[in-house]
């Protein structure tokens, strides 16, 4: 049963790889024969389409982590505060550009991303290490997102308005525009924080077992679980300096995965998510790019369409 | 095996004092005492879970606390009351859990070896192999975590009321398979438990809290 899916979602992810770099949103052959399409496919599709990639895996991966790390299959980088600390610091950039020029580039408003997700991610590490790190992680974190938002709606009210569109346009995700350097910098690092998240995986599936159990199997809960979060806010920092605060791929996917595959084999679990994850967001991406009514629909807006009735359909079979 | 030396417990103040004993060959020791008198917490200062007050806990000549977390887990096997009630797990992925203090980081190897299946077979509960957590009574996830820590195959086995829950002919043979493999395999099993009569008939050395002393004697401790 499992081999199956497994065989359906690897086939599924190679045909939206060949839609993404080939097809969507017009065709162009795989040997291109104009210059114009060579430079669409290598200049513009391919970054995007390896951005897509690792921005799902690695959204859907830190939400697989945070659910289990909690226990609550609502939990993700979103709950968290992460995404919004990223949101925040970037929007200090964009809006702060105006007084400040010197902060008007590419590379700041990543380092902003990155720099927001992190300092969440030393609070919680602070107040986890006084108070454990059981519900009031999440209650921390949804406090820390309306606080954020709050001060982004100050921001929002004393930026000019080319900048408050340009914050704007950054909060609606995308995966364009991350190339040379930045999709280097993207790549390594999520491939950095995968490999060190599945090195953490037997530990984690054994935590399954609660705590006092864990700990006499011999699993340091306490360091694994900073670790742990550790690993989440690289995966989920990074990618939301790059591509925006991307919502519900981090908060689906892993209850997608839960549904179809029951072990407590964490690696394949971690694959899996990852798998889906780069399958959640090529979608969004190929729907955006479609041009609709004139207009491209921002990756944020598919893929709460795509999402939000799907958690919306959990929450009602877990309340059964 | 187990020697425990001038032990005092609690988690702020002294919960039990002076916890004491030196044993050296296969024993299935019964913990009684009323409810909050100690014994889970007792239990759990024995299986490192909870520091101590005072005193030294020393297992096969070493020193508890000067080990590490997975060097514990090779010694000592503690099961909890507490129920898990995970929807994807199967009751062998969790027997299996017990080897992973000598397996960390290859799950198929894991769960082949070949003590899960014994312990599991012990227990009677091979038929629930492929049941999940949430879809078994109380009585088999019962079974199913003494399998667990029968399968982690620890020299010092704790566990926290293991015959709650079980229905009566399942008591007499939890307690009587306990003290077999005490005595056949030469290991401390410690266990907690308010069925007196089962446990005075099958411990082979009694230790009992009252009023924060404690206790120990090869006979069954009358305590009403």
């Amino acid at each position: 049963m499992s081999v199956k899916y497994i065989i359906l979602i690897i086939s599924t992810l190679l045909l939206l790889l060949i839609s993404s770099l080939f097809v969507f949103p017009d065709f162009i052959p795989p040997s291109p024969e104009n210059a114009m399409q060579e430079h669409i496919l290598w200049q513009f599709r391919m970054p995007k389409t390896i951005t897509a990639l690792f921005a799902g895996m690695a959204l859907a991966v830190s939400g697989f982590i945070l659910q289990q790390l909690f226990r609550n299959n609502l939990a993700g980088p979103y709950i968290l505060g992460v995404s919004s600390g990223s949101s925040f610091a970037v929007g200090l950039v964009i809006i702060g550009s105006s007084f400040f020029p010197f902060l008007h580039s590419a590379i700041s408003i990543s380092l902003a991303g990155f720099i927001g997700a992190f300092s969440i991610l030393l609070l919680i590490l602070g107040v986890s290490s006084r108070y454990g790190y059981g519900a009031i992680i999440l209650l921390f974190g949804v406090i820390i997102g309306q606080l954020t938002g709050a001060l982004q709606g100050l921001l929002s009210y004393l930026a000019i308005p080319t900048d408050l569109k340009n914050f704007t346009l950054w909060s609606m995700g995308s995966f364009n525009q991350v190339i040379g350097i930045d999709l280097a910098i993207l790549v390594v690092t999520c491939s950095l924080g995968l490999l060190w998240a599945m090195f953490l995986m037997p530990s984690l599936s054994v935590m399954l077992l609660g705590d006092d159990v864990s700990r006499t199997l011999g699993v340091n809960t306490k360091s694994i679980s900073m670790q742990l979060l550790a690993c989440t806010g690289i995966l989920a920092g990074i990618t939301t300096a790059y591509c925006g605060p991307v919502a519900f791929i981090g908060m689906a996917i892993p209850n997608a995965v839960r549904l179809l595959f029951k072990t407590s084999n964490f690696k394949k679990l971690l694959a899996l998510n990852a798998l889906m994850g780069c399958c959640m967001s090529l979608v969004s991406d190929i729907i955006s790019s479609l041009p609709i009514a004139n207009i491209n629909i921002p990756v944020n807006v598919t893929t709460a369409l795509i999402g939000g009735p799907f958690i919306i359909y959990i929450l009602l079979k877990n309340r059964n | 095996m187990l020697e425990i030396a001038h032990l005092d417990i609690g988690r702020k103040s002294i919960l039990v004092k002076n916890v004491h004993c030196d044993i050296e060959k296969g024993e299935l020791v019964i913990l009684t005492g009323v409810n909050g008198s100690g014994k889970s917490t007792l239990l759990k200062t024995i299986a490192h879970l909870i520091p101590p007050i005072s005193g030294s806990i020393l297992i096969n000549r070493q020193q508890l606390s000067r080990l590490n977390a997975r060097e514990t887990a090779r010694l000592i096997a503690f099961a909890s009351t507490n129920r898990i009630n995970e929807d994807y797990i199967t009751v062998r992925e969790m027997v299996a859990f017990g080897r992973f203090p000598f397996e960390q980081k290859r799950w198929n190897a894991m769960q082949n070896d070949s003590r899960i299946d014994e312990a599991m077979g012990l227990m009677n509960i091979k038929h629930l192999g492929d049941k999940h957590l949430n879809r078994i009574s109380d009585g088999e996830w019962q079974k199913a975590n003494v399998s667990r820590v029968l399968a982690q195959d620890t020299p010092v086995i704790l566990m926290d009321e293991p015959s709650a829950f079980l229905d009566y002919p399942s008591k007499i043979q939890l307690f009587k398979d306990l003290r077999d493999i005490a005595i056949s395999r030469n290991k401390v099993i410690i266990i907690s438990t308010h069925d007196i009569e089962l446990a005075s008939a099958h411990g082979t050395l009694f230790w009992h809290i009252k009023d924060r002393e404690f206790s120990s004697s090869d006979q069954p401790i009358p305590w009403i």
